[in-house]
C-alpha cells in the first residue's frame, strides 16, 4: 500500500513516522481515528456522508428504497473515518476517464 | 407489462416420511423380474401395469388412463433392513455429533440454544451430556455412508435409533422442522420405485426387451434385499447378514447416485457406468442444462455453409429443401387473398405451404392432390403456413455463441443445392470459415418478433462493435488485396475494364473523364464507392511510419486524403476497408448511416474482386526465393551471433567463478546471474533473427504478392516472411528458452551444460531451406506448447464466460440509466459508470476531438490547398510541398 506517511519513514509503515489525523489537520473529522488516513490516497475516491434530507433526495430520484442501494460495510475504512451508522447512506465521488466525475450511493451496513 | 398470473411466494423442501412413501404407492414390489416368458409383465414385479402404462392402446390400471392420461405411478420397496441415504450422509453426522448417543438431548448449553437458533450452525460438542450425564463419543463419517464412534461402527439401524431419540422441540434448534422433516427419515426403511414412465423400457428390432438403467439397479436392490430377509429370517450368522446389508447400502448408494466418491460405480454388463438418479439431473447433459434452461426448436435448420460473395452481407442463402420445410405463418386477409391462394394451389411444390390453420384451430395438411381444391375454399381469418421465401427475415448463428454477433437477422435468400450461403465478409463476427462449419437458422414466426429482428438484429445493425466501437465486418483477405491492386499507385484500367467494374458494383451515371490516355485510374474508380461529401486522411496500413510524415506526398502512396468523396492521393488496404480496422468503413457507418455502411461492404468487397481478377495474382514459395548472396548474408549474421551468443555464455563462466574479474558478466538489478544471461541471449538471438528477416525484406519488394499481402494487411505478416525466407529464430517453452528433456541437456545430440544457442532451441533456419533435426525437435515443442496453450485456453474461458453470463444475464438499463437486476436493486448509478454506449464510442472514446477539429477546419485546409492544386495520382511525381500542419487546440477554442 502507498500511504502518505510513507516518505517519513519508509521502512516501517506504521511505525512512529506516521502523524495522527488530528496533527495532519485533517478538518471536520467526526468518524474514528486511524493510523492511516486512507482518504488522502490517490486511489480512494472522494466518500461523503448525506444528511437525512440528502438521502431522501437520492432515494427519490432513483425511486429506490434504501435496500436496493449497493452496500458499504462500516467496518470499510472509508466508513469508519466518516463515522457513519448503519442505515446511512454515502456519497462516493469516483474520477472516471470517459465521465469526468461519477457519483455512486452506499447505504452503510452492518458488517 | 402483463401481470403475472401466480407469483411464487416460497418453496418448502421437504423430506418423504415412510409414511408418505407407503401412502402415495401403488403396489409393494417385491420380485425382481420384470416380465414373464409370455412377455406380460409380473404382478408385483418392476414393470407391474398398477405402476402406469407405457405402451399404448393399454389402460393404466391404478387411474384407467391412457398412455397420454395417465402420468404414471410410484411402487415401494420394504427394505429388509434400514439403509442411509446417501444425499443425507452429511446431515446425518451433523445431527449425531450434537445429539447425546444416549438420551438424543442437545449437546450444547443452554447460552448457546439463543446463539443456535440465530445462526442454525454446527455445535462444537460437549464431552459429557448435560442432561443424562452419558460420557460422549466422537463420530467420524467415513465416506460414503459409513459411520464410526471411536472406530466402532454404527450400523443404519443403530443411526436410526439415535436420530428418533432427537425430540421435536430441539430440531428447529438444528435447522429442521420437525412436520416435514424427521431426521430418522433420512435412514430409509422405504425405497420408492418411480413409475415406469420415467424408466421405460426399449423393444429392440430383434423383439428383445432392454431396459432402463433405473429398472436395472432397482432389480439389484431388489435382489440383495431379498437375500437379506431370507437370510435374516433364516437366522443366518451375523457376518453373512451383515455384508448382505453392506452390500444393499451399496446398491442403494449407487441407485442415488453413481459417481459417490469413495465407491465404484455400479457398471452395465458391457462396462459402461449405469445412469442413475443423479446422472439424470446433473451436468450440461443432464435435466436441468439440456432440457429444462434449454430446449430443442421447431422451424429451425442446420446446414453446412460456405461461401457467396454475390449475395450481400445481410443476406443468407437458404437451400431449397430447408425452405419448403420451414414456414412462415401468412394470416389471410382480403388484401393477400389472391398471393396466398396462388401459393396454397402450389401445395408442397415450392413456392407454396404445407399447412392450412383454420380459425378453430384445426391443422390441415396440404398435400399435391388437395392443393387446388384448399386453395378455392382458403378464407379471411385462415392462416396459411407458407413456404420460406426470398426476403423473410431469419436468425442465423454458429456456436459457440459469445457475442451478441453470433446471432444476426438476415434476409432469406432461396438457393439451389444444400448448404448456406454467407458473405465472406460477416465470417469474423460468427467467426466462421469453411472447412466443414455448421451454422443455424430460425425462421421467425410472428410479426412482432420479424420486427424487433430487423430492426435490433439485421446484420448492418452490427457492423459496429460493442466491444471496441470499431467495425467487425468489413473486408477481408483478397478484397484487401484486390483493393490494393485497384488502388495502388497509378494502377491503369481500359474502358473495357472499367465498365465490367462498374458494371459489378451497379453503377448509374456519368463516368468520370478518363485520367490520362482513355485510361482510368483505380483510385477514381474506387472514389465511385465514396459519398460526395466525404473527406478523411489517414496513414494507410503499408506505412512505413517514417519519423516525418510526408503526408500526401508520401513516396509510398501510404497517405490517404480523401477529398469530397474523390480519393486523392494513398492506398486503400486493410486501415481502409478491413474488418476491424478499416477507417473508411468506420466513419460511413457513423456518418453515412447502417445501411449506407451495407451497401458501401456490399459493393466495394465486389469491387476489389473484379479488380484483383483483371490484374491477377498469385503466390508460391518462390515468393521467398532471395539471391545467393543475401543467403550468405544471413549466414554471416548467425555466425556473428553464434560468436556473440558464446562470448556472453563465457563471461558468464567467468562470473560464476569471480564476479569481479575482468569480462565477466555484470549482473542485471534484480535478476540472478543465469537469468542475466538468460536476457543477454535472447537480445542477441532476437536481433540476429530480426537481422535475418531484414535482409531478406530488402530482396522482398512491393512487386512481390508475398509482401502485397503482408504488407496491406490482408493475410499474413513480414514476419511469417522472413521466418520463410531468413530464420526461424528462438523457440521457446513457457517463455524461455528451451532447456527440459534429459539431464542437463536438451537432447543427447549435446554436450552436457551447453547453453549455445542451437543445444537452446534457436532455429536458425528458415522454413524455406528445411530445418536440422534438432531444430525440428525444438520447433515441435514450441509448436505443442501453443496447440496445447489454445486448448486449454477455450475450456476454461469457455467456463468464464458461462458464470459470467450467469451471473449477468438479468441486469437491465432502465429508463433512467441505472442498471439493475430482476429484484430492482442498482448495480450502476448509469450504464457503465458513463452512460456511454461502446457501439457508438468512437474506438472507446464517447467523441473523437480530433475527428471534430478535422471536420471543421477541413474547410479552411482546403481552400488552401485549392490554391496549390493538388495534383491527382495516377501522373507520377509526387513531390508536393507538406500539407500545412493545422494548429488544432487554440482553433477549436475559437470555434
Amino acid at each position: 500500500m502507498l500511504l502518505s506517511g510513507c516518505a517519513d519513514n519508509p521502512g516501517k509503515p506504521g511505525g512512529q513516522g506516521f502523524k495522527s489525523p488530528q496533527a495532519r489537520g485533517s478538518e471536520g473529522f467526526q468518524g474514528e481515528r486511524m493510523k492511516i488516513d486512507v482518504t488522502k490516497h490517490k486511489l480512494v475516491p472522494e466518500h461523503v456522508l448525506l444528511s437525512d434530507t440528502e438521502s431522501k433526495d437520492v432515494l427519490k430520484k432513483y425511486n429506490v428504497s434504501r435496500d436496493s442501494l449497493p452496500q458499504i460495510p462500516v467496518t470499510d475504512p472509508c466508513a469508519r473515518m466518516l463515522g457513519a451508522k448503519p442505515g446511512q447512506i454515502i456519497k462516493i465521488i469516483r474520477r472516471s476517464q470517459t465521465a469526468g466525475s461519477f457519483t455512486a450511493y452506499r447505504m452503510v451496513v452492518e458488517a | 407489462m402483463i401481470g403475472v398470473p401466480k407469483r411464487v411466494k416460497s418453496i418448502n423442501f421437504n423430506l418423504l416420511s415412510p409414511k408418505e412413501m407407503r401412502a402415495m404407492s401403488a403396489t409393494k414390489i417385491i420380485t425382481a423380474d420384470t416380465y414373464d416368458d409370455d412377455g406380460f409383465p409380473i404382478d408385483m414385479g418392476l414393470m407391474d401395469p398398477k405402476l402406469g402404462v407405457i405402451e399404448p392402446g393399454l389402460r393404466c390400471k391404478t387411474c384407467g388412463g391412457r398412455v397420454d392420461d395417465c402420468p404414471g405411478h410410484f411402487g415401494h420397496i420394504d427394505l429388509a433392513m434400514p439403509i442411509v441415504h446417501v444425499g443425507y450422509a452429511k446431515l446425518i453426522a451433523y445431527l449425531l455429533e450434537s445429539t447425546c448417543r444416549k438420551c438424543g438431548g442437545l449437546l450444547f448449553s443452554k447460552e448457546k440454544v439463543k446463539i443456535q437458533l440465530e445462526n442454525k450452525g454446527n455445535t462444537s460438542s460437549a464431552t459429557i451430556c448435560p442432561h443424562c450425564g452419558e460420557k460422549q463419543k466422537k463420530i467420524v463419517l467415513d465416506k460414503p455412508t459409513t459411520y464410526r464412534e471411536e472406530g466402532h461402527k454404527l450400523t443404519p439401524k443403530e443411526i436410526r435409533e439415535r436420530l428418533e431419540r432427537i425430540s421435536d422441540e430441539n430440531l428447529p434448534l438444528l435447522g429442521l422442522n420437525p412436520k416435514t422433516a424427521r431426521p430418522e427419515w433420512m435412514v430409509l426403511t422405504v425405497l420408492p420405485v418411480p413409475p415406469v414412465n420415467v424408466r421405460p423400457s426399449i423393444t429392440l428390432e430383434s423383439g428383445e426387451r432392454s431396459e432402463d438403467d433405473l429398472t436395472h439397479k432397482l432389480v439389484d436392490v431388489l435382489r440383495i434385499n431379498q437375500r437379506l430377509q431370507e437370510n435374516r429370517d433364516a437366522g443366518a450368522p451375523q457376518l453373512i447378514v451383515e455384508d448382505l446389508w453392506e452390500l444393499l447400502q451399496y446398491h442403494v448408494t449407487t441407485y442415488f447416485d453413481n459417481q459417490t466418491a469413495g465407491i465404484p460405480p455400479a457398471r452395465h454388463r458391457s462396462g459402461r457406468a449405469l445412469k442413475t438418479l443423479t446422472q439424470r439431473l446433473k451436468g450440461k447433459e443432464g435435466r436441468f442444462r439440456s432440457n429444462l434452461s434449454g430446449k430443442r426448436v421447431n422451424f429451425s435448420s442446420r446446414t453446412v455453409i460456405s461461401p457467396d460473395p454475390n449475395i450481400s452481407i445481410n443476406e443468407v442463402g437458404v437451400p431449397i429443401d430447408s425452405a419448403k420445410e420451414l414456414t412462415v405463418p401468412v394470416s389471410v386477409a382480403p388484401y393477400n387473398l389472391e398471393t396466398v391462394k396462388k401459393i396454397v394451389a402450389n401445395g408442397p411444390s415450392y413456392p407454396g405451404a404445407n399447412y392450412i390453420i383454420r380459425p378453430d384451430g384445426r391443422r390441415i395438411k396440404i398435400t399435391q392432390k388437395n392443393a387446388e381444391e384448399f386453395a378455392e375454399k382458403l378464407e379471411v381469418g385462415f392462416t396459411v403456413e407458407r413456404h420460406l421465401m426470398d426476403g423473410d427475415i431469419v436468425l442465423f448463428n454458429r456456436q459457440p455463441s459469445l457475442h451478441r454477433m453470433s446471432m444476426m437477422a438476415h434476409e432469406a435468400r432461396i438457393m439451389p443445392y444444400r448448404t448456406f450461403r454467407l458473405n465472406l465478409a460477416v465470417c469474423p463476427p460468427y467467426n466462421a470459415d469453411f472447412d466443414g462449419d455448421e451454422m443455424n437458422l430460425h425462421v421467425l414466426q410472428s410479426e412482432e418478433a420479424r420486427a424487433e429482428a430487423k430492426i435490433l438484429m439485421m446484420v448492418q445493425e452490427h457492423i459496429l462493435s460493442p466491444r471496441f466501437g470499431g467495425s467487425v465486418i468489413g473486408a477481408l483477405h483478397d478484397h484487401i488485396t484486390g483493393a490494393f491492386l485497384l488502388t495502388y499507385r497509378d494502377a491503369k484500367f481500359t474502358k473495357d475494364e472499367v465498365l465490367t467494374m462498374v458494371s459489378a458494383i451497379d453503377f448509374t451515371g456519368k463516368l468520370p473523364k478518363p485520367a490520362k490516355d482513355n485510361h482510368w485510374t483505380g483510385k477514381q474508380i474506387f472514389s465511385l464507392l465514396l459519398p460526395k461529401d466525404l473527406n478523411m486522411d489517414f496513414r494507410a496500413s503499408i506505412c512505413k511510419l517514417c519519423d516525418i510524415c510526408k503526408k500526401h506526398g508520401c513516396r509510398d502512396d501510404a497517405y490517404v486524403m480523401i477529398k469530397n468523396g474523390n480519393l486523392v492521393t494513398g492506398v486503400i488496404d486493410g486501415r481502409a476497408i478491413g474488418a476491424f480496422k478499416g477507417k473508411i468503413l468506420d466513419k460511413i457507418v457513423r456518418d453515412y448511416g447502417k445501411d449506407a455502411g451495407r451497401e458501401f461492404i456490399d459493393k466495394v468487397t465486389k469491387l476489389a474482386i473484379i479488380a484483383i481478377t483483371i490484374k491477377g495474382f498469385t503466390t508460391g514459395i518462390d515468393d521467398e526465393d532471395i539471391p545467393e548472396e543475401a543467403k550468405k548474408q544471413i549466414e554471416e549474421i548467425m555466425k556473428k551471433a553464434e560468436k556473440d551468443v558464446n562470448t556472453l555464455i563465457d563471461a558468464y563462466k567467468i562470473a560464476l567463478v569471480d564476479p569481479s574479474k575482468k569480462g565477466a558478466l555484470e549482473q542485471m538489478p534484480g535478476r540472478s546471474i543465469q537469468e542475466t544471461l538468460e536476457v543477454e541471449l535472447m537480445k542477441v538471438l532476437g536481433r540476429a533473427r530480426d537481422d535475418a528477416g531484414k535482409v531478406a525484406g530488402k530482396h522482398l519488394g512491393m512487386d512481390n504478392p508475398a509482401v502485397i499481402m503482408a504488407v496491406s494487411g490482408a493475410r499474413g505478416s513480414m514476419l511469417n516472411l522472413s521466418q520463410m525466407a531468413g530464420s526461424i529464430g528462438q523457440q521457446s517453452v513457457r517463455g524461455e528458452r528451451i532447456k527440459r528433456g534429459y539431464q542437463d541437456r536438451t537432447l543427447p545430440h549435446f554436450q552436457k551444460d551447453d547453453l549455445s544457442s542451437g543445444a537452446r532451441g534457436f532455429v536458425k533456419s528458415s522454413y524455406k531451406s528445411g530445418l536440422t533435426p534438432t531444430e525440428y525437435f525444438f520447433h515441435s515443442m514450441g509448436g505443442r506448447e501453443g496447440l496445447v496453450d489454445t486448448a486449454v485456453r477455450t475450456s476454461r474461458s469457455g467456463y468464464m464466460q458461462r458464470r459470467m453470463i450467469n451471473a449477468l444475464e438479468d441486469l437491465k438499463v432502465k429508463y433512467d440509466g441505472s442498471v439493475r437486476n430482476t429484484a430492482g436493486t442498482i448495480i450502476q448509478f448509469s450504464y457503465g459508470e458513463d452512460n456511454i454506449d461502446p457501439t457508438k464510442s468512437v474506438r472507446g472514446d464517447a467523441v473523437d476531438i480530433d475527428e471534430v477539429v478535422r471536420n471543421i477546419l477541413h474547410f479552411e485546409v482546403e481552400s488552401k490547398i485549392e490554391g496549390e492544386e493538388i495534383k491527382v495520382a495516377g501522373e507520377e511525381e509526387m513531390g508536393l510541398p507538406k500539407e500545412p500542419e493545422p494548429s488544432t487546440e487554440i482553433e477549436v477554442e475559437e470555434e
